[in-house]
């Protein structure tokens, strides 16, 4: 029992838990606000699912937003025009990216390197292209205006209304405990040490019997996954979907989350990245109109001072052999 | 008993022909080498038989079933595994790692998206069980680029190992080994064939005639000669092309 806790306490992941639990609290104090603290629970969902094909898989792609963006016209289409409601729109969106990226995956499965993020712009492009031109769907240029965050509970139990910021941030909340947890589970899994092993050397992992391109279709669906959530939960907090976030630009977004944090070493680069880049878009912007400029100039410091991004100080760790041991 | 058997297996690129209608037939529990002068077509034929490239004529059969044309990773999983010439491991992983890799792909636990590597105790026992066979126990720590140049070579065979081959393909195994270390390679290869069947690409004469039953000369895509080793070091048309009137 006393060893359970102990490793627990040592655990990143019940810190990060109680960081974000507080975070609404502390923001005031550092000029900011709970609207932006969903934001950034939101991008982290994002960049985390994204890392799982980038940073375990090693393909990268300039895609995503399509996917994020998918998720937030499936949400606001499912609520505006089939059902009210919170979770059957926010899980429609969740399928809608992981169905569009399974069809997607399947034609990038057998690419690697250039050809892979060539070929990720291309789909992405048309996605947004059809998002922008198809009007009476997606509202076209003005996007899908409407979407409400609508009441959640149980019937004749409770109801916590959405609309009250602080509500929603606890409600994106729980749903990024689940997901953080769930990728963490993924990515330390054997499926998720075969990832890893593609990555450093896919001709090897073939030879020794891995059906490689059935792993990266399914890495690539599962991210799909997670950025249509985020892009669900992202039309939430804007109550309304546009197409710009699916633009080839938008999807640079989450790259940059990823390698900033250092999503390539560490598990929790893709959060700390997401927070770094929506607090920092968010000061520099209130300071000067030319924030970009500044933003690229630190951006490029990261990259040439720390390549790996900020947390790569901490580098993955390997499973130690001799904890595995069957019978130990 | 034939192991594996090959029917007029071709193989072009463009112009060339690396491979040229080639039967031959595999003895199981025999140590067969393939010998030949550079650009003979020796490393396309092991990518032939191990799913890397698809002939463009003939058959392949292993235990008389036809795989011609298998995906590489469904070869590995009949039987055949392969070492490669050129050092092919995971550098950036620990040789713990590096087997349990393998280990994990040949017991069927890849997909698995749910459950914790420490949870698969018959996966991490076996891949102990391999690097004591290879004799590099005391070193699982190591990320496999920190190895020396023999250990990494040995750890390229031992992750074909872990895959529980019926046949395997050695391609150059002793290559840019120092000489010492070349001597234990060739121990090494000789215990495997114990309870293996191996087919060796190599280049030293002096190992092939010392560790094979059978041997089979390739020059320009083609099976010049094939027969024991005093019979090979007898033919003039092998002498000719290849051993330089040894």
């Amino acid at each position: 029992m006393k060893r359970t806790i102990v490793k627990v306490i040592r655990h990143p992941l019940p810190w990060v838990f109680i960081f974000f639990l507080i975070l609404p609290y502390l923001l005031p104090f550092v000029g900011g606000y709970t609207y932006l603290g969903v934001e950034v629970l939101i991008w982290s969902i994002f960049a985390l699912g994204f890392n799982i094909l980038l940073g375990y898989t090693g393909l990268p792609s300039f895609g995503h937003g399509a996917f994020f963006g998918i998720g937030a016209f499936a949400l606001g289409i499912m609520q505006l025009r089939v059902t009210q409601g919170m979770w059957i729109p926010i899980l429609v969106g969740t399928f809608a990216g992981a169905f569009f990226g399974a069809v997607v995956g399947l034609f990038l499965a057998k690419k690697r390197g250039i050809y892979f993020a060539l070929l990720t712009i291309a789909f992405s492009q048309m996605f947004w292209f059809i998002s922008w031109g198809w009007d009476r769907m997606t509202g076209g240029e003005d996007g899908l205006a409407g979407i409400n965050r609508l009441p959640v509970g149980i019937p004749g139990l409770f109801r916590i209304d959405m609309e009250d910021i602080l509500h929603f941030y606890y409600f994106v909340y729980f749903l990024f405990i689940i997901c953080t947890i769930l990728i963490w589970i993924i990515v330390h899994s054997p499926f998720g040490r075969t990832l890893q092993a593609i990555r450093y050397n896919e001709v090897r992992a073939k030879a020794i019997g891995y059906n490689t391109p059935l792993y990266k279709w399914i890495s690539f669906t599962l991210s799909c996954a997670f950025s249509g959530l985020a892009g669900s939960l992202y039309a939430l907090l804007r109550n309304a979907a546009f197409s710009d976030v699916m633009h080839w630009t938008q999807s640079g977004n989450v790259i940059m989350m990823v390698l900033l944090g250092g999503g390539l070493t560490n598990f929790f680069g893709p959060i700390l990245g997401s927070g770094v880049f929506i607090v920092l878009r968010d000061l520099l912007s209130t300071l000067t109109e030319h924030w970009l400029l500044i933003y690229g100039l630190l951006f490029m410091a990261v990259i040439v001072f720390i390549p790996e991004g900020i947390l790569s100080f901490f580098k993955r760790k390997e499973p130690k052999p001799e904890l595995l041991v069957s019978g130990k | 008993m034939e192991i594996i058997r090959t029917e007029n297996l071709t193989k072009r690129f463009g112009g060339l022909v690396a491979v040229d209608h080639v039967d031959l037939m595999v003895e199981e529990n025999q140590l067969t080498s393939i010998i030949g002068p550079n650009g003979a077509g020796k490393t396309t034929f092991f990518n032939l038989l191990s799913g890397f490239m698809q002939a463009d004529e003939g058959k392949v059969y292993f235990k008389k079933r036809d795989i011609t044309g298998h995906p590489s990773h469904r070869i590995v999983k009949e039987g055949i595994a392969r070492s490669f010439q050129l050092l092919n491991i995971f550098n950036e992983l620990t040789l713990f790692e590096n087997i349990r890799m393998a280990v994990q792909a040949e017991k069927g636990h890849g997909l698995e998206l749910l459950s914790f590597i420490n949870s698969l105790g018959d996966v991490n026992d076996r891949s102990f069980e391999i690097i004591k066979a290879i004799g590099l126990e005391g070193k699982e720590n190591t990320t496999a680029k920190n190895l020396s140049y023999g250990d990494r070579r040995i750890l390229d065979i031992g992750i074909a190992l872990a895959s529980n081959p019926k046949l395997l393909l050695l391609d150059e195994p002793t290559s840019g080994l120092a000489s010492r270390e070349t001597g234990k390679m060739t121990d090494f290869i000789q215990s495997l064939a114990k309870d293996l069947t191996l087919v060796v690409i190599e280049h030293d004469m002096s190992i092939v005639l010392s560790i094979s039953d059978h041997i089979a000369v390739l020059h320009q895509g083609r099976v010049i000669a094939e027969g024991t080793p005093a019979e090979i070091q007898q033919n003039e048309e092998v002498q000719e092309a290849y051993l330089g009137g040894l």
